[in-house]
């Protein structure tokens, strides 16, 4: 017995190196105490089991929780302090605890302990079923557990062949053999008798491994006989064992590298990607038939999991990979690599992912294994799987999109070249015959052109004109025709059906990329978004740089050419609308407006609803950056059309007071009888052109526009009118033509300037003002002088200085002025007395 | 803005005739019914002075009668000089709902005689007779007050055009009576610059009575 308690003091000193449990120099220490201890006690043969000194309690208690179950039951009895560490419902627990079953275990109060009658304990297959979780009683079940098992664990110990072993002859169900060598699995666990423990650990583990392969071999036979009740009854055993690798490598063998339909099936040569495309298309129908087989393998596979293995076991889960990531990917690769050839890629490739991500998914049953999720994980998988291809598609749709865009500008560029080329040729073809081939003479003539067209800018081209000048003024009335054919067709310049078949194209093109907008890889799905957004940013910045922007230059140099003199002259032949040109210039602008609109609800369908753009308003939103870039480009030309448009008609306008309003229409001769008493020739004329003009643009532009456009052309008007009155003479009676003609320019505005009159009548209200300096008799001179200065102070008008400038304009201006100056001035000297 | 006058020479005789009268009265309506029968309801008031022409017959001649449509409220004397200057006939017009307009009319008759010929035809017209139920000047009243005062009368409506070709005629034919009473020469009469030189001189201390005031006032 002593010796015992030496070994295993040796035993301990061993361990404590091994395990490292304690500061191995503070255990010797006390080790060696206690051998000298033992061997003292030994030599005086004294009873030292009642001795504390020969063991302290501390060391027995350490000692007990190295020593197995039938070893503790000796030393308890051999030592007093052996007993007291054996009596700590702690290191009972601690056993339980290295077992396994004292978390699981079912915890009981103290009162309630009574009622317990343990007879499970004493059966060797369910003993460790009912583990009670208190202290109490841990001493207890450990030594009933062991008492109970120890038939059969000492039977290991003996060298009998297996099938001899008690366990086998008493266990005959597989059930059963499997819940013995479990339960006698976790006693070895508290055996700490290192030979007996290894020995035992190593023959049971043998055990499991002959158990688990005869397992396996009644489970083959009965799954292939297709016995699944039985099947299942030892996948469950197996499974029980921790045998899910062994179980997914059996079912993945059986049902996939196994199975001859499975193989062929998924064989790429059997498959033949060819026969599901055409020329630039692929076959639906075949493709749903596809998907329809492989949901069928699928559910197939789902019911027999579901019939054979537990839940426990991510069978679904691992044929499905097996499944999607090597079986698939051949076929799948196939496929996409066949649709390129075919140059249906972009086409296919999300209809395929499509295909694969909905109607598929919603072809698999429910699957009890892998539960709910099933769908989700099986589309994951599949993302998974389309993660490279998708990228690929991306890109390619991009780009691909670009070149249509690009490619579809480009060749209705080319058709209005060749329009206005054409145009310009059978033009042209005129002013040949008149040149009569002469080349040299041509030659001289090209000179002479572009000479004189700079000179009659300067003398306004009028005076004689030698031969030389008919022939070009032809040249340049052929111009002319060129320039006003080609402002017809400013119309024609830019085109919403153009930016619609892009618009449908690239709507394709989003769409097709939207079938990737539930992915699940979340990196892609935000390529998907961005790449949507590019593709509304390409289009604009295609449709806006290449399309509208040179559309609009063309038609500015247009009109500005227009504007020159000798062309309008040739153009208008002395009767036409003088901002003709800038009603098609608007008619192009409400193309523009009618683009932008599209784009506006292309922007909002595409972008907006489908939650492409996430921050609809921000300044980082470079979709939204763009549009307004666009929307920007076009309101400039408005601005710029507008201006070149009031600039001719304020030229005309100019130019028609120049030319008809007679010196006499405001200075009527002294006694004529035949005086005009209602409005100037001039000024009815100039009503007319902006009779003409004003409403113009009502139709075909904005209103905004409109309002700019009227309110400009009253205040051009305004000036025009100032000028004309500043080199007038007024006589008192020409006043009241003048003041007939300023009435007129004010019913007119009056009634043409709907929204804004408050912008634009103080001009003309002004000019009746100034209309009355003139109507005073010049004996009245004084009150002329009154009448500058608080025309002056009253109307925001006029400055002080141009009423002066215009009062000048009165016919007796030097016969009063002294006395008008007078009073504006205040008086001289002589005038005033200073009290 | 009359169409006719094309040609100079479309009439016998050419009368200055000034509408006069306080503003709202309905100047503008009348004249713009009589010249091109229109109404406006939404008319705005005049501002400085407008022109309108009509040519009628009477006795035979073609006379165009020059309408001067005054603002009403004018604040300086030369300019409302500037309107009477040559004026043979004028038509002072109120309201007939409007006591305060017909209150008026003296006020007016003071400015003719101050800035206007002698021998100016003058007609009291009383507007809006469409609105005889919200009357406010009786009838004989103002007739009474046009026979004192050697006036022309009638009331008239611009809106439902009631009497208004009524008052210009009897006006103009009054006018063409007058004229020729006196025997001036129509044709003189028509370069009106040089006529009305005589009174124009009679008028003339009234600016000049302002000038002094407003000298006494400024030293």
């Amino acid at each position: 017995m002593f010796k015992d308690v030496v070994l295993y003091g040796s035993e301990i000193e061993r361990r404590s190196w091994t395990r490292n449990d304690n500061q191995p120099g503070d255990f010797l220490k006390i080790l060696q105490q206690l051998k000298s201890k033992l061997k003292q006690t030994l030599k005086h043969g004294k009873n030292a089991m009642y001795d504390d000194d020969v063991m302290p309690l501390s060391i027995a208690k350490h000692i007990a929780k190295y020593l197995a179950i039938p070893d503790l039951v000796l030393f308890q009895q051999m030592l007093k302090n052996g007993y007291k560490a054996a009596s700590n419902p702690a290191l009972w627990v601690g056993k339980l605890k290295t077992m396994g079953v004292w978390e699981r275990a079912m915890p009981v109060t103290d009162d309630q302990l009574g009622k317990i009658n343990f007879e499970w304990i004493k059966d060797p297959i369910r003993c460790f079923d009912h583990i009670i979780k208190n202290p109490k009683v841990a001493k207890f079940q450990c030594i009933k557990i062991y008492s109970t098992l120890a038939p059969f664990y000492n039977d290991l110990l003996t060298s009998k062949p297996y099938d001899q072993l008690t366990l086998f002859k008493v266990y005959l169900t597989p059930e059963e053999q499997a819940r013995i060598l479990k339960n006698l699995k976790l006693l070895n666990d508290v055996d700490y008798s290192i030979t007996l423990h290894d020995l035992c650990r190593d023959k049971i583990n043998d055990l499991f491994e002959v158990f688990e392969n005869a397992l396996l071999r009644e489970l083959e036979i009965n799954y292939d006989i297709q016995d699944y009740d039985k099947t299942k009854k030892f996948v469950t055993i197996l499974a029980e064992l921790h045998n899910d690798q062994t179980l997914i490598n059996f079912f993945l063998q059986k049902t996939i590298f196994d199975n001859e339909e499975m193989t062929k099936f998924f064989l790429v040569s059997d498959f033949g990607p060819e026969r599901f495309f055409y020329d630039e298309g692929y076959d639906e129908s075949l493709i749903n038939e596809f998907i329809s087989d492989l949901a069928k393998i699928f559910n197939q596979l789902s019911y027999l999991i579901d019939l054979v293995f537990p839940t426990t076991i991510p069978m679904m889960y691992k044929v499905c990979e097996e499944l999607i990531q090597n079986q698939l990917m051949d076929l799948i690769l196939s496929l996409i690599e066949q649709s390129k050839k075919q140059k249906a890629h972009l086409m296919f490739l999300p209809f395929f992912y499509e295909k694969m991500s909905t109607d598929f998914i919603r072809k698999l049953k429910p699957s009890e294994n892998a539960g709910e999720s099933n769908g989700r994980m099986v589309k994951e998988l599949i993302d998974m799987q389309f993660e490279t291809f998708t990228a690929e598609y991306m890109r390619e749709e991009t780009s691909d999109f670009k070149v249509f865009a690009e490619d579809q500008i480009l060749q209705w560029n080319g058709e209005i070249l060749k329009r206005e080329q054409e145009t310009t040729k059978s033009i042209l073809k005129h002013v040949k015959s008149e040149a009569k081939n002469d080349f040299l003479s041509s030659f001289r003539k090209v000179f002479t052109i572009s000479g004189s067209s700079i000179s009659s800018k300067h003398d306004g081209g009028t005076g004689e004109k030698s031969a030389e000048e008919v022939v070009n003024y032809s040249k340049i009335e052929a111009k002319a025709k060129i320039l006003s054919e080609n402002l017809k067709s400013l119309t024609q310049i830019i085109s919403p059906e153009l930016v619609l078949k892009v618009i449908n194209n690239s709507k394709q093109c989003l769409a097709r990329l939207y079938k990737f907008k539930d992915y699940t890889v979340i990196s892609l799905r935000k390529d998907i978004f961005s790449s949507m957004q590019e593709i509304f940013i390409i289009f604009i910045d295609i449709i806006s740089s290449e399309h509208l922007k040179p559309g609009f230059d063309k038609a500015m140099a247009y009109l500005e050419s227009y504007n020159r003199d000798e062309i309008r002259a040739a153009v208008l032949g002395g009767k036409a609308s003088y901002i003709e040109p800038l009603i098609h210039f608007f008619e192009m602008i409400n193309m523009a407006d009618l683009i932008i609109q599209m784009i506006d609800i292309f922007y909002k369908e595409e972008l907006i609803n489908k939650q492409i753009v996430k921050h609809e308003n921000s300044i980082l939103n470079p979709s939204l950056q763009s549009k307004k870039k666009m929307e920007g480009l076009v309101d400039k030309y408005v601005a710029d059309g507008l201006n070149v448009g009031i600039e001719l008609l304020a030229k005309e306008i100019e130019t028609l007071f120049e030319r008809n309003l007679e010196a006499s229409d405001y200075d009527p001769p002294k006694g004529s009888t035949n005086i005009n008493i209602g409005n100037s020739h001039a000024a009815k004329e100039a009503i007319k052109i902006l009779d003409e003009n004003m409403d113009l643009l009502v139709d075909s532009a904005d209103r905004l526009i409109v309002e700019v456009f009227q309110q400009e052309v009253a205040e051009r008007f305004f000036q025009i009118i100032v000028k004309v009155l500043k080199r007038s003479t007024i006589s008192v009676d020409g006043a009241i033509v003048l003041i007939s003609d300023l009435n007129l320019y004010y019913e007119f505005f009056y009634e043409h300037i709907k929204t804004n009159k408050r912008m634009v009548m103080p001009f003309y209200l002004g000019l009746k003002n100034v209309g009355s300096l003139y109507l005073i008799g010049g004996e009245d001179s004084k009150a002329i002088g009154k009448l500058v200065c608080d025309m002056a102070k009253f109307n925001g008008i006029f400055r002080q200085e141009e009423i002066y400038e215009l009062v000048q304009r009165r016919k007796d201006w030097p016969v009063i002025k002294k006395h008008v100056e007078k009073v504006m001035y205040g008086f001289g000297l002589g005038d005033c007395t200073i009290v | 803005m009359s169409g006719n006058d094309d040609f100079a020479y479309d009439y016998d005789h050419l009368y200055k005739i000034v509408l006069i009268g306080d503003s709202g009265v309905g100047k503008s309506n009348l004249l713009s019914r009589f010249t091109r029968d229109e109404f406006n309801l939404e008319s705005r008031s005049t501002i400085g002075v407008e022109f309108a022409t009509r040519t009628l017959e009477v006795d035979g001649k073609r006379v165009k009668a020059q309408i001067w449509d005054t603002a009403g409220q004018e604040r300086y004397r030369a300019i409302t000089s500037a309107y009477y200057r040559g004026a043979v006939g004028a038509l002072v017009v109120y309201d007939i709902s409007k006591t305060e307009s017909y209150e008026s009319v003296s006020k007016w008759l003071k400015e003719l005689r101050e800035h206007a010929d002698a021998n100016i035809v003058i007609e009291l017209v009383g507007n809006k007779l469409d609105l005889d139920h919200l009357r406010a000047v009786p009838t004989d009243e103002a007739k009474n007050f046009a026979n004192e005062n050697n006036l022309l009368f009638t009331e008239a409506s611009a809106l439902s055009a009631d009497n208004v070709e009524l008052s210009f005629h009897q006006l103009v034919k009054n006018i063409y009576e007058m004229v020729s009473k006196h025997q001036l020469d129509t044709k003189e009469n028509g370069g009106s610059s040089s006529k009305p030189s005589g009174p124009t001189i009679s008028l003339t201390p009234a600016p000049e009575q302002r000038k002094n005031s407003s000298n006494s006032n400024c030293c």
